[in-house]
């Protein structure tokens, strides 16, 4: 079952043409790592995919859901747009957590705002279980200057998976951190592929990617240039572009 | 003789207090105003009010004062304020609102500038509003962030009252002046100035207390 579909998709910034025509989809459970270098239109896609960037043609649904119609008179209202929305979470480089809340609030700021009407200790309940899942049950309420990088990433992370998105997207989850700390970090990815998470990854980190994709996409110059499993493209890249890229 | 003093500064104080209340409590939610104005994307009202705010900001407060006070009825022949001490103080009010409004409105868009577009973008992600972002994630990041220079408007207000004397309105300094002319004693003047630091002392002091109770975050 598709969980994402992504079809013709095109975006440009002013003159320069980001993305040319992207298609892909995602399998529910399934684990699809995108890499290309930097301005070869991956972070683009991810953003498109959650419209915080608005493509230019093309079309998106998230389950049975459309985010995104371009075809003139078909773009999803608001409303639909919304609840297409809640189907995805995305974690960001740079976890942009609310800094003014604590851990647990900060999980807890949107369930709360969106659902009003279910009771509060449903919510709180599920937050610890996830905090505790991530590892930061004694973190709980601190806020997030206290906490380091790894810390504040495995929070982004619980504060995505509160809406039980049916796709997860990271977008870079460990450039923004210092190297020792990437670990704590894929191993929470790692864990929620073994539960059979759908997730989407875009990355520069090359082994961290073979490690946790079941599929890859690389994009070079606003393509997609080849796409595969991870072996398929370490071992055996065809295309010119990957080669080089591997090889850097 | 102290007891009259006294009374005279007391109740000058009085109507500088109140100006001051009655400028903080219109200025502050009408900056709120002018700033989504001149945050608009609709460009003849984003123009108008930034050519507003470089009117009010460019000119004297004096003269503003002046202008309000007397334009209605010189002007169209519409003495709104009348000559009472209650009309006059209305006027000084309006004067003062309008233009501290303008102040802290580019105190606001500063502080709502400075924050990060990502926090918005996570506000999205998670499916809020662009109502929802605003008061639940960015009002109070923006509060923390303009705190120091409101504090510094709103210390420079309490003295910018005292203008108001230009059309008539009896505050501090004009009641202990008035001692200069009356009884030739300049005491009863610098006293005014021990209220005006015991004021100004409360404020800086509310205001550490108030960042302090936001230093739990960054």
């Amino acid at each position: 079952m598709e969980v994402l579909s992504v079809n013709n998709l095109c975006k440009s910034f002013g003159q320069k043409q980001v993305l040319k025509d992207v298609s892909f989809s995602v399998n529910k459970g399934e684990v699809v790592g995108i890499i290309g270098k930097s301005g070869g239109g991956k972070t683009t896609t991810l953003r498109c995919i959650n419209l915080l960037e608005m493509p230019d043609s093309g079309f998106i649904r998230v389950g049975n859901s459309v985010m995104f119609d371009g075809r003139p008179g078909m773009m999803p209202n608001s409303q639909q747009i919304h609840e297409a929305r809640l189907k995805i979470g995305l974690v960001f480089q740079n976890f942009n957590l609310f800094p003014q809340y604590n851990v647990l609030n900060n999980i807890l700021l949107a369930p709360r705002t969106l659902y009003p009407n279910i009771p509060h200790s449903y919510f709180a309940k599920k937050a610890r279980q996830i905090i505790e899942r991530m590892g930061l049950s004694d973190r709980i309420h601190a806020y997030p200057s206290q906490l380091s990088g790894g810390q504040q990433q495995r929070v982004a992370i619980a504060r995505a998976l509160i809406l039980e998105p049916e796709l997860l997207c990271f977008d870079e989850p460990t450039s923004a951190l210092d190297p020792e700390l990437t670990g704590e970090v894929v191993k929470i990815i790692r864990d929620l592929k073994d539960a059979g998470t759908t997730m989407v990854i875009v990355t520069h980190e090359m082994e961290f990617a073979r490690q946790v994709a079941d599929r890859m996409i690389f994009f070079a110059d606003g393509i997609i240039e080849e796409t595969g499993t991870p072996d398929e493209l370490f071992n055996n890249p065809k295309s010119e572009k990957l080669k080089t890229f591997i090889q850097s | 003789m102290l007891s009259t003093v006294f009374q005279a500064l007391i109740s000058g104080f009085g109507k500088t207090l109140l100006l001051f209340l009655l400028t903080l409590a219109g200025a502050i939610p009408l900056a709120l105003l002018f700033c989504a104005a001149s945050r608009s994307r609709f460009m003849p009202l984003k123009w108008l009010m930034s050519g507003f705010i470089w009117v009010i900001r460019g000119t004297p407060l004096m003269l503003q004062l002046i202008v309000i006070f007397y334009g209605p009825g010189l002007l169209f022949d519409y003495p709104l304020w009348g000559g009472s001490a209650t009309g006059r103080m209305s006027a000084a009010a309006v004067a003062f609102i309008i233009n501290y409004a303008c102040y802290f409105s580019e105190i606001y868009r500063g502080g709502i500038e400075s924050i990060s577009p990502g926090q918005y973008e996570a506000g999205t992600v998670l499916g809020l509003t662009k109502t929802q972002i605003f008061f639940k994630v960015i009002l109070v990041q923006v509060i923390k962030r303009i705190l120091p220079s409101m504090a510094n408007e709103i210390i420079t207000l309490v003295k910018d009252t005292s203008l108001s004397r230009i059309i008539a309105v009896y505050e501090i300094i004009y009641e202990g002046e008035r001692f200069i002319k009356s009884k030739g004693i300049i005491w009863p003047l610098f006293f005014t100035g021990v209220f005006y630091l015991l004021f100004s002392g409360l404020l800086t002091i509310l205001f550490r207390w108030l960042e302090k109770k936001m230093s739990h975050f960054n």
